[in-house]
């Protein structure tokens, strides 16, 4: 990294993160830890998340499980109640209103919690779970409990809603500058129309940020026109992807296999999905699509291939962990991905990284980087199918499709990411 | 002179093990032997232990005058073969009493009647030879899995060499008949029907130990008055269920033992009352009439079909995938691959997938999945192992 760097010793960083591995469901875990390894060597860095384990380590972080918090910090009361003047008076008006419904209805609906430790919440074994609002809203009282007077440190940077009340508060309490980190939105996962808790927590921490990083130019233009962000605030930085060792393996199915990894829930475009696999099964039948994840729309996807009778082109894998999403991509033939709207996408480059063509929709931010992916719009499912068919049938179109990829992503490496977000830091930071 | 005419149906499945995506190919063990073992060694000490001493015991205590059916499925044999050899010697001890009459079914507990006749008559063969080596018993009388009939059947089974049957009975069908009878099969002159009686079985079943149930709590007494206020003059009231009901499925301390315990006195008290066999039974009293069923049925509650083991398509799609490979597997003749196959048309694999419970906001308790489809993805996953070797 640039020597114009070493401005930043002494400087001090806390991050405020939701998953961090081994604890993590999704591509935030890993895209946390990518950027937290490629920063380690230029600035001081605190990581706060809600649980660790003793796997949770990387040498030169300091990594914090609120789960091994003191236990005599208890719950007191609703956060998202607290936030009166942080928000101009409309707003405020809007957010409590959704908030007192859910995360009071949440709260009171389980007398006693209000006396329950922090830490206990936290020791939770779902990532996220049914008692999400809860951990939320006790994730900022601890962050601002822990680090409100006792802890000096220079910038806050907030990766997702879960932690933007956390970085808004601290913010407030310690003055000192805050950047919000988008890789995820609430509109992706919901719908451009919703306005519900989630969105409303996303606004008051986009607005309240002194900076926004999204993590494409998708997410930027989302920040800029659904939650009314101007753009001069929002820089896009994509995220990276650090080499590792790659292997393939012999397939223990004789049928071409196409991967699709991810939640299985709206956003993902499940439909789409079994639209492509069904018109590519009718040209091309040896075929299976390994359908890796679960989400609310498991079920449903599942009764369509029985009822259509084609679940011998399918296996549901359900939740699979990274040792096993690395044995399918290491036997996939081609990575499809027809999010309706992935602000990312990074599994896209895990499968470039293993040698797999991917076939990507155009509603994705990693479609701006991965110049040789195949893309269509998500419901475009023709030319997804087309595509396939022609990635599982020309073996010299697969190879050169995965080839060119691959090059590309040697130019897509963390520092690279990271060296940009100390650019933004350095705004705050040096005067 | 009426009769009382106990049959307990004794299975456990061989449940599978977690199989996942990276397996297929590379490992064909199915089954969980762990979690198997754990089941057979519960069920051995909650009901077929103490169960069969009390039997034992009643048989020894009343002569001729008690007597019993077992039905017990291969996959349960073979796992009590391999680790609970006590159990079966504690069963050849009540056979040897001379008052336990052993009834014929398919080796799986399948529903290879409906799927694959071949495969029915390959499993109802292999049951028998089972039970012929482990009890030197001659089964006569036949019960289909979860008591699964149609007039469809009678044939076969008249050539399987079987026109004794046990079959459900529903409301539906019997009509004004009552189930206390003998009955004759409409499809052919010589086979007998015996139907369950539905109504009192239940309230062993499911009722016994139910403090909401009018008459908590049930005792011997109690249930034989039951009896002396039936309608119509029985000849033979049949009570078919579950062995797992004593001990397992009802506590020992529902007092299910001591119902069980007392119940002989209490019926042999009630005038000419006094315990037959099927097979006693078929030979007694004459047909009281014909007895139609049309569409398949059977004893299980609330439906009395199959519509928790095969009512959805996942359901439809895992079973008809399954029998789909039976040309393949038998052209393989392959022992291993044979055994595979049988064990996994057990009902139990598709009944852990039923959404009926789910859809309800319960748990399936004889699930040991979390939720319908990781039983149907994990099924599926075999069944892709299962069909490369048959390749």
């Amino acid at each position: 990294m640039s020597s114009s760097l070493q401005a930043f010793s002494g400087k001090r960083v806390l991050m405020l993160g939701w998953e961090f591995p081994p604890v993590h469901s999704g591509g935030l875990g890993v895209a946390c830890y990518g950027l937290a390894r490629a920063l380690r060597s230029v600035i001081e860095l605190t990581f706060v998340v809600p649980r660790t384990t003793e796997a949770s380590v990387l040498e030169g972080v300091t990594l914090v499980g609120l789960n091994h918090l003191d236990k005599k910090i208890q719950i007191t009361r609703p956060e998202l109640s607290r936030l009166e003047g942080s928000l101009p008076e409309l707003e405020y008006y809007q957010l409590s209103a959704v908030a007192s419904d859910s995360v009071r209805a949440g709260y009171l609906a389980q007398a006693g919690l209000e006396r329950l430790p922090i830490a206990e919440l936290m020791d939770d074994q779902e990532v996220y779970g049914s008692k999400l609002l809860q951990k939320v809203s006790a994730y900022a009282e601890a962050v601002v409990a822990k680090y409100g007077d006792h802890f000096e440190f220079d910038l806050i940077h907030a990766h997702d809603w879960l932690t933007y009340l956390a970085g808004v508060r601290l913010k407030k309490k310690t003055g000192k500058p805050l950047v919000v980190h988008v890789h995820a939105l609430e509109t992706d996962r919901a719908g451009k129309e919703v306005r519900n808790t989630m969105y409303f927590v996303e606004r008051l921490g986009l607005q309240m940020a002194d900076k926004v990083i999204a993590v494409s130019e998708y997410t930027k233009q989302t920040v800029h026109e659904l939650y009314g962000i101007r753009e001069d605030k929002i820089v896009a930085i994509h995220n990276g992807i650090d080499p590792q060792p790659v292997f393939r393996h012999e397939h223990h199915v004789p049928e071409k296999i196409v991967a699709f990894i991810g939640r299985l829930t709206h956003q993902k475009g499940p439909f789409y999905l079994l639209e492509t696999a069904e018109k590519v099964i009718r040209q091309y039948p040896h075929v299976r699509f390994v359908i890796a994840g679960t989400g609310d729309k498991m079920k449903e996807m599942i009764d369509w291939t029985a009822y259509k009778g084609l679940s011998r082109n399918f296996l549901f894998t359900g939740f699979i962990n990274r040792e096993k999403v690395e044995q399918l991509l290491a036997v996939a033939d081609v990575y499809f991905m027809p999010s309706v709207s992935e602000p990312f996408g990074l599994t896209a480059l895990e499968a470039a990284q293993f040698g797999v063509p991917c076939v990507i929709s155009k509603q994705s931010g990693v479609a701006e980087i991965l110049k040789y992916a195949i893309k269509a719009d998500y419901f475009d499912t023709t030319t997804f199918a087309t595509e396939i068919v022609k990635l599982l049938t020309d073996d010299n179109y697969r190879k050169q499709v995965a080839g060119d990829i691959g090059h590309q992503l040697e130019d897509m490496k963390w520092d690279d990411a990271a060296l940009r977000v100390v650019r933004v830091y350095k705004d705050f930071l040096i005067n | 002179m009426p009769a009382i005419c106990l049959y307990f149906q004794v299975h456990q499945p061989f449940r599978t093990r977690v199989y996942d995506f990276i397996q297929i190919g590379n490992q064909h063990q199915y089954f969980d032997e762990e979690m198997n073992k754990h089941f057979i060694d519960r069920v051995a000490e909650n009901c077929y232990l103490p169960a069969n001493k009390l039997m034992l015991e009643l048989i020894t205590k009343y002569g001729r005058d008690f007597s019993i059916a077992f039905s017990i499925t291969g996959t349960t044999l073979d796992q009590l073969e391999k680790w609970r050899p006590d159990v079966i010697k504690s069963f050849q001890q009540l056979s040897k009493t001379g008052q336990v009459e052993w009834l014929s079914e398919t080796a799986a507990h399948s529903l290879s009647a409906l799927y694959n006749r071949k495969e029915f008559r390959r499993q109802v063969k292999e049951h028998d030879a089972q039970i012929e080596r482990l009890f030197g018993y001659k089964p006569r009388t036949f019960r289909n899995t979860e008591l699964l009939f149609s007039n469809d059947l009678v044939n076969e089974l008249v050539e399987l060499g079987y026109n004794q049957l046990l079959v459900p009975s529903t409301e539906r069908l019997l009509g004004i008949k009552s189930p206390n009878h003998v009955y004759k099969s409409p499809m052919h002159n010589k086979t007998l029907c015996l139907p369950k009686n539905s109504s009192l079985t239940a309230e062993l079943t499911r009722w016994f130990g139910e403090p909401d149930h009018p008459g908590y709590p049930l005792t011997a007494t109690k249930f034989a008055e039951k009896l002396m206020v039936l309608q119509e003059a029985p000849e033979c009231v049949n009570l078919f269920m579950d062995y797992e009901t004593i001990g397992e499925h009802k506590k020992a301390a529902s007092g299910i033992f001591d119902f069980f315990r007392e119940l002989p006195e209490a019926i042999l008290a009630l005038p000419d009352y006094h315990f037959l066999t099927p097979d006693e039974v078929f030979k007694k009293f004459s047909p009281a009439g014909k007895y139609d069923v049309p569409y398949p049925v059977t004893w299980s509650y609330p439906t009395y079909d199959l519509s928790y083991i095969t009512g959805s398509d996942i359901q439809q799609e895992a079973i008809n995938r399954l029998y789909d490979l039976a040309p393949r597997i038998y052209e393989k003749n392959d022992p291993v691959l044979l055994q595979d196959w049988s064990r996994l048309q057990s009902t139990d694999h598709f009944f852990y997938m039923t959404p009926r419970f789910e859809e309800r906001g319960e748990r399936n308790h004889f699930s040991p999945f979390a939720s319908a489809y990781d039983a149907y993805n994990n099924f599926l996953n075999i069944l892709i192992d299962l069909e490369l070797r048959t390749k």
